[in-house]
């Protein structure tokens, strides 16, 4: 169902500033998928990372989050969302090209949405529920 | 078990506030589930002294007051009016029975108003006629006349006939000592009786032999009861200094003699706060000759043992005996009252151990004899260290005192500094699993146990801290070295909580601690992730409790410390 919305052209117009070539659909359709894995990769990164700090702990007040930490955590993750679509848009001549400065910013806010999702819901599939509900 | 100290004169009263601060600092008394404890045994604390406001009863007053608020925040909802109680320590009546031998009962109100030997022994309550003229040949005038309601200025022979008439007394449940006794309650209950006073003042001298055998009779008449009866006498442990001028070599002074004296040291601290009327009457006591005598102690103390030896020694189960090589010196000269507020003495402490094995039931493993222990060679009885203090056993295990405060301190950071109390508990580590079931949907109860334990690791620290800081303000005999050592533990400063903190830490890859907590010649290794396991079986327990659990769990991790080359 979500593949199938992804790969409407509805929805893939959203990240395109200018759809005047042919095959346009399909560098949307690779912006979003480069947002979708910027945004599982990098929750990824953030759930391995409190995992290694909480592992490495010295001491139970290390181990123990608060809300307020993860938050915080949460919140830095997506400063490494943002560079990685920055640098991958202005890589890619496609993107550069269609994708434009406002589909930057679309395809920055849809990856930032996944990523906030993806962490939460692999805090909500892990022991750590207990810290952020 | 029932317990009840009778603090004897000056010397008794400060072993008595030693006792309440060594029970606040969590010495154990028994084994509860396996858990070293004394929470479950009662104290009572009789004060025999005509000293009313001398300044250790002042102390007592403010260690007891202590103890009571250290107790209220450490219990649950239950706490009975004037009892002291939670589970981490003994339950204490908050209440001292403060038994005057000067209170007798009156046949007139006219009967002993003015507190003098001759009024006293000259008591004729009860049918009791005149004795006043048996007393002649014993006493001179002078000391039928002194005034005896600060205490018997180190004088056994004024002492024991007062404390005589006094025990007497006792057997009347209406006289003002047999009310405040109150036996009766102690029928049929197993209670342990400890004594204690000095061996060479006035009141100590002669009240603890007379009151043990008043009791130990009672005992023997009664053995059912399961009394046990012992007692620590001191010997000198710490000297006065002379008073500001001596006594007459004979004869009495004359009016113009006190007036010269009143006139040359009426400023003095010793006549701080007196009357003009006041200061005339201890310039002529002075020069009469009644005040302690710094170079009589010790034959008096000799005198005193060899009484146990003849008179009295049967009539205690145990005795202990608790004193310096060399006395220490008090700076200020006092005639008693609250100005006789001496600092708490190492060798207080001594005695209050003495009374600790005895309400722990420990023994002397033979009771066909009585134990006199003595110090190592190399103590150094003006800088005492906490390894230097006797040990004493609880059920099977030895209570060894370094160890205990060391406990006690390790108790305190851990508790107040590596639990995550700011979070909310439902995001607790697994690690605090126990708590964080606790403590989950129930933050308040949460926020009221961190509020209490922090207020109580307070008191704690100051209870730690006035016992063992040799400021001469506060203490006598300590080294110093102990107190400067466990201040890290008590601190809330950030560099002192870094350190502790780092030496609980676990290494990495590996469930041991990163360092050792030590204190003298002990040390503890423990994790705060060890700690944090470290709960209450029952949801329902008493901050005391959990205090006490945790500091059992630390006590039995403490370990001799291996001596480092080069290292102390």
């Amino acid at each position: 169902m979500l593949a199938f919305l992804l790969q409407s052209f509805d929805f893939l117009q959203l990240f395109l500033d200018s759809c005047d070539d042919e095959g346009c659909e399909d560098t949307a359709l690779n912006w979003v998928i480069t947002a979708v894995v910027v945004a599982i990769v990098v929750s990824l990164l953030v759930l391995v990372f409190k995992w290694v700090k909480k592992y490495l702990a010295i001491n139970i007040v290390q181990k123990a989050w608060s809300r307020g930490q993860t938050v915080v955590l949460f919140i830095t993750g997506l400063l490494p969302v943002l560079v990685a679509l920055v640098i991958i848009w202005y890589s890619v001549r496609n993107f550069f090209n269609y994708v434009g400065f406002g589909g930057l910013l679309k395809g920055i806010v849809f990856s930032w949405l996944l990523y906030v999702v993806f962490a939460f819901t692999g805090h909500l599939l892990s022991p750590w529920r207990r810290e952020i509900l | 078990m029932r317990n009840v100290f009778i603090a004897v004169g000056g010397s008794g009263t400060k072993v008595a506030e030693a006792l309440v601060r060594l029970l606040a600092i969590g010495f154990p008394t028994r084994q509860e589930n396996g858990i070293l404890t004394s929470g479950g045994d009662s104290l009572q604390i009789w004060r025999l002294d005509p000293d009313r406001n001398s300044g250790a009863a002042v102390s007592l007053g403010k260690a007891i007051k202590d103890y009571e608020e250290l107790q209220g925040l450490l219990n649950g909802a239950s706490r009975g009016a004037g009892l002291a109680s939670s589970r981490w320590a003994m339950d204490l009546d908050t209440h001292v029975r403060h038994l005057d031998p000067l209170q007798l009962p009156r046949t007139v109100d006219s009967d002993n108003s003015v507190k003098k030997l001759g009024g006293i022994l000259d008591s004729r309550y009860g049918g009791i006629k005149s004795s006043l003229p048996f007393l002649a040949p014993f006493y001179e005038q002078k000391d039928l006349e002194v005034e005896i309601d600060r205490g018997f200025y180190q004088k056994p022979f004024i002492g024991a006939a007062v404390m005589a008439v006094f025990a007497e007394s006792l057997r009347d449940e209406n006289s003002p000592g047999g009310k405040a006794c109150s036996l009766t309650g102690f029928q049929n209950v197993s209670t342990n009786f400890f004594l204690c006073g000095s061996l060479h003042g006035g009141t100590g001298a002669s009240g603890v032999p007379i009151m043990g055998k008043y009791l130990g009779s009672l005992k023997r008449q009664n053995q059912s009861w399961d009394w046990r009866v012992g007692a620590c006498l001191l010997t000198p442990y710490c000297v006065p200094p002379q008073p500001p001028f001596g006594a007459l070599r004979e004869g009495s002074p004359t009016s113009q003699q006190i007036d010269d004296l009143v006139k040359t040291h009426g400023d003095k601290p010793a006549f701080a706060g007196l009357t003009i009327e006041d200061k005339r009457k201890l310039v002529e006591q002075i020069l009469l000759g009644f005040f302690a005598e710094p170079e009589a102690m010790e034959a008096r103390a000799r005198q005193g043992l060899a009484y146990y030896r003849d008179h009295s020694v049967d009539y205690f189960d145990e005795l202990y005996l608790a004193g310096k090589p060399e006395p220490d010196k008090l700076k200020v000269w006092s005639n008693g009252g609250e100005s006789q507020s001496n600092p708490l003495n190492s060798a207080e402490v001594v005695a209050a151990l003495g009374a600790l094995n005895f309400f722990a039931r420990a023994g002397t493993n033979n009771p066909e004899s009585y134990v006199i222990p003595t110090s190592t060679p190399d103590l150094n009885s003006e800088k005492m260290r906490l390894r230097d203090l006797p040990g004493y056993v609880v059920g099977q295990t030895e209570i060894d005192p370094e160890r205990v405060f060391l406990a006690t301190a390790v108790m305190h950071h851990l508790v107040t500094k590596q639990i995550p109390w700011e979070i909310a508990a439902k995001g607790f580590p697994k690690e605090l699993d126990q708590l964080r079931k606790v403590y989950e949907g129930n933050e308040e109860r949460k926020l009221e146990d961190f509020t209490r334990l922090s207020a109580a690791a307070s008191l704690l620290a100051k209870t730690i801290m006035t016992t063992l800081d040799p400021n001469p303000q506060l203490t006598i005999g300590w080294s110093g070295e102990d107190s400067s050592r466990i201040w890290p533990y008590l601190s809330n400063d950030s560099g002192s909580v870094k350190e502790v903190t780092a030496k609980t830490a676990r290494k990495f890859f590996s469930k041991e601690a990163r360092g050792e907590l030590d204190l003298g010649e002990s040390s503890i290794r423990v994790t705060t992730f060890e700690f944090g396991e470290w709960c209450p079986k029952s949801a329902e327990f008493t901050r005391g409790e959990y205090l006490r659990l945790i500091w059992h769990n630390l006590l039995t991790r403490a370990h001799k410390r291996l001596r480092q080359e080069g290292v102390q």
